[in-house]
C-alpha cells in the first residue's frame, strides 16, 4: 500500500482538485463519455473560437483514474485546433496498445493502467469518446 | 477491539484445506457471490470422467456410453435428493439460473400472457431475473408489476403482496439478494401464490450452498439455481419445476436427445425433463454438480451459511466503526456485505484491496435497480463463503483506512 501504483500523485492531485469540473451551460459542444459497466459518466462542454478551443470544462461522475484523465484532456485543449487535439488523443490511445513513449511524458502516468485488470478503460474512456467525435467531424 | 461474536465451532481452515486455489495461498477471496472455489473433490469428479470414462449420454450401445449416462442420470437423482423434488423428472439441467429462467420465460410464461395479465418481480432482481420478464411484458401487453424495497434493503411486504391478484400469471423473486444481501421472505409470497392461483418460480442461486432448500416444503412451482454457486463447476445449472406444469409445457429449444420419433414433416418430444435437454448436455458440468452436492450434504449448507453470515456481521460492525455507508442493513442477512467508502469510487477501492491480496466486488453487480433506488452508481461488497475467516474480515477493515488517506 506504501506504493499505490496505479495511483501517481499526480492522479490523485487531479481527482482531487479536477480542472475546469463545471457545467457549462453556453458551451457550444457537449459530449458524453460513459462506461456502462462501471457507471462513470462524464460530460465535456466545449466551445471554439478561431478554429481552437477557446472554453472546456467538464462534470460527472467516474474512478479516480477516469477523472484525472479526463482532468488532463480538457487542462490540454486549450487554444488547440481540432485536428491537433485528434492527433494527441490518438497518440495517447495507441500508447495502451503499443506501450510507447509519447510526447506528452506527462501523461505516461497512466500507461500502468495496463498492468491492472479492468482499469484501462478508466484512462481511455473520455479520450476515446472526444477521439471519436472529431474524428466524425473531421471526415463531416 | 469490539465486543464480536465467535465464529462457533465451524472449524473455516479445515474447510478451507479442501480448495486447492485458497490453500497455502494468502489470497483474501471475498467474492464467493459472483462464483465459489472449487474444492478438489469436484475437480477430481470432473477430470475422472473425462480421463476414464467420457462418451456421450443416452445413445451408445456400449458400456462406456452406460456409464456415462448412468452417471448423468444419477446426478439428476442426486438434486432431486438435494431439493427434495417429488420425481427426478422435475430435474432439468440447463446452463445455469440464466437458462433456467428464459426457459419458464420463453416456454410456461409467454403463452399464457396477454392484455391484463401481470408479472410480478421484485425491485432488488439480479437483471436475470428481470430482463426475460421486462421484454416479455414488453412483447405481450401484460404488465410488470415490482415490488418496491425500503432503505434497509428489504422488500415491502404489504404493498408487494397487494400486487399479486388473479391475473398475476407468474411472480418471479429472489431467494437471497446478490447485491445487498437480504434474505426474503419467500414463503409469503409462496402462500400468496397460492391463494391467487399464480405460478411463482425462485431465483435460489445465492440461496443453495447456505442453507437447505426442500422444494416440497416450500411448495414453490419453479425453483432455479446455478452450479458454480455451490462449489460446483461454471455453466451448469437446474431448472425444478413441478411434474404437471413441466408436462404442460413445450420444447424451449430443439435438437438432438430431445425427440421421439422425427420425419422431415414432424417430431414428437419425448417427456420432461429429456424434452428441455437439446444436443448433448455439459455431462462433465453436471458430474461436478453431483460432486459439489455430496461436498454439501458432508458439510451441510446449513452450517456453511451460518459461518458466512457471522462473518457478515463481524464485517458489519467494524466497517461501521470505520464510518462506510452500508448498503442494505436488511432484517435477515446472508453472508453478503455492500458498502461504499466514503466518496470514493468503489473500484478505486477495489483496486487498492487487490494490491493486498483482497478480492472484492465493485459495481452494479448486475442489480442496476438496486443501485438506482439508492443513488449510487455502483458499491464495494464482500462476500462470503464457509472458507474464509474472521482473520480476514479483520485484514479488510485494517485496509479501509489506509485507502482512505490515500484516496479520500
Amino acid at each position: 500500500m506504501e506504493n499505490p501504483k496505479l495511483y501517481h500523485p499526480l492522479i490523485l492531485k487531479h481527482n482531487k482538485h479536477p480542472f475546469h469540473f463545471f457545467k457549462d451551460e453556453h458551451a457550444q459542444f457537449v459530449i458524453q463519455a460513459s462506461n456502462p459497466i462501471c457507471g462513470d459518466r462524464f460530460t465535456l462542454f466545449l466551445s471554439l473560437q478561431d478554429q481552437v478551443i477557446s472554453q472546456a470544462s467538464f462534470h460527472g461522475y467516474g474512478c479516480a483514474v477516469s477523472k484525472a484523465a479526463t482532468s488532463m484532456l480538457v487542462e490540454r485543449m486549450y487554444q488547440k485546433s481540432i485536428p491537433k487535439i485528434l492527433q494527441m488523443t490518438q497518440e495517447y490511445l495507441k500508447m495502451f496498445e503499443s506501450g510507447n513513449q509519447i510526447h506528452d511524458r506527462e501523461l505516461e502516468i497512466f500507461k500502468v493502467a495496463r498492468e491492472f485488470p479492468g482499469r484501462t478503460q478508466c484512462a481511455r474512456l473520455s479520450w476515446q469518446k472526444l477521439s471519436e467525435e472529431f474524428q466524425a467531424w473531421t471526415q463531416d | 477491539m469490539p465486543d464480536l461474536p465467535l465464529t462457533g465451532e465451524f472449524n473455516a481452515l479445515a474447510f478451507r484445506r479442501h480448495f486447492p486455489l485458497l490453500h497455502g495461498n494468502d489470497l483474501i477471496y471475498l467474492d464467493s457471490a459472483a462464483t465459489k472455489q472449487k474444492p478438489a473433490e469436484v475437480i477430481e469428479a470432473v477430470e475422472k470422467f473425462y480421463s476414464t470414462y467420457n462418451a456421450n449420454v443416452h445413445r451408445g450401445i456400449y458400456k462406456l456410453a452406460d456409464e456415462a449416462t448412468d452417471a448423468y442420470e444419477n446426478s439428476r437423482d442426486t438434486v432431486r435428493a438435494f431439493i427434495n423434488a417429488r420425481s427426478s423428472r422435475e430435474i432439468i439441467f440447463t446452463r445455469g439460473s440464466t437458462e433456467s429462467i428464459n426457459l419458464v420465460a420463453q416456454s410456461y410464461v409467454a403463452a399464457r400472457l396477454q392484455n391484463g395479465t401481470n408479472i410480478v418481480i421484485s425491485e432488488m432482481e439480479h437483471h436475470s431475473n428481470l430482463i426475460p420478464w421486462q421484454q416479455l411484458a414488453k412483447k405481450s401487453g401484460a404488465e410488470l408489476r415490482v415490488i418496491p424495497i425500503n432503505d434497509n434493503g428489504d422488500l415491502i411486504l404489504e404493498e408487494g403482496l397487494g400486487l399479486i391478484d388473479k391475473r398475476t400469471t407468474i411472480i418471479a423473486l429472489v431467494h437471497t439478494s446478490n447485491s445487498l444481501g437480504t434474505i426474503n421472505p419467500i414463503n409469503v409470497f409462496i402462500e400468496k401464490a397460492r391463494k391467487s392461483k399464480s405460478t411463482i418460480l425462485i431465483d435460489a442461486a445465492q440461496a443453495m450452498a447456505h442453507q437447505s432448500i426442500d422444494v416440497q416444503a416450500l411448495d414453490c412451482d419453479f425453483l432455479v439455481f446455478s452450479a458454480h454457486k455451490m462449489f460446483g463447476p461454471t455453466g451448469v445449472g437446474v431448472l425444478y419445476g413441478k411434474q404437471e406444469l413441466l408436462e404442460e409445457m413445450p420444447p424451449y429449444q430443439y435438437g438432438g436427445e430431445m425427440i421421439e420419433s422425427v420425419s422431415l414433416e414432424s417430431s414428437t418430444f419425448r417427456l420432461p425433463p429429456h424434452r428441455f435437454e437439446a444436443g448433448t448436455p455439459n455431462i462433465a458440468g453436471v458430474i461436478g454438480l453431483a460432486s459439489s452436492i455430496h461436498f454439501l450434504d458432508t458439510w451441510k449448507p446449513d452450517k456453511l451459511g451460518s459461518h458466512s453470515k457471522i462473518l457478515a456481521e463481524i464485517a458489519v460492525e467494524l466497517l461501521q466503526s470505520i464510518g462506510v455507508r452500508l448498503i442494505g442493513t436488511p432484517v435477515r442477512r446472508a453472508g453478503i456485505v455492500s458498502f461504499l467508502l466514503d466518496d470514493i469510487h468503489p473500484h478505486d477501492v477495489a483496486t487498492l484491496l487487490d494490491q493486498e491480496g483482497i478480492a472484492v466486488r465493485a459495481g452494479h453487480h448486475c442489480t442496476e435497480p438496486v443501485m438506482r433506488y439508492y443513488e449510487i452508481p455502483g458499491t464495494l461488497r464482500l462476500s462470503f463463503s464457509a472458507y474464509n475467516t474472521r482473520e480476514e474480515v479483520e485484514q479488510v477493515a485494517k485496509a479501509l483506512p489506509r485507502i482512505r488517506k490515500i484516496l479520500g
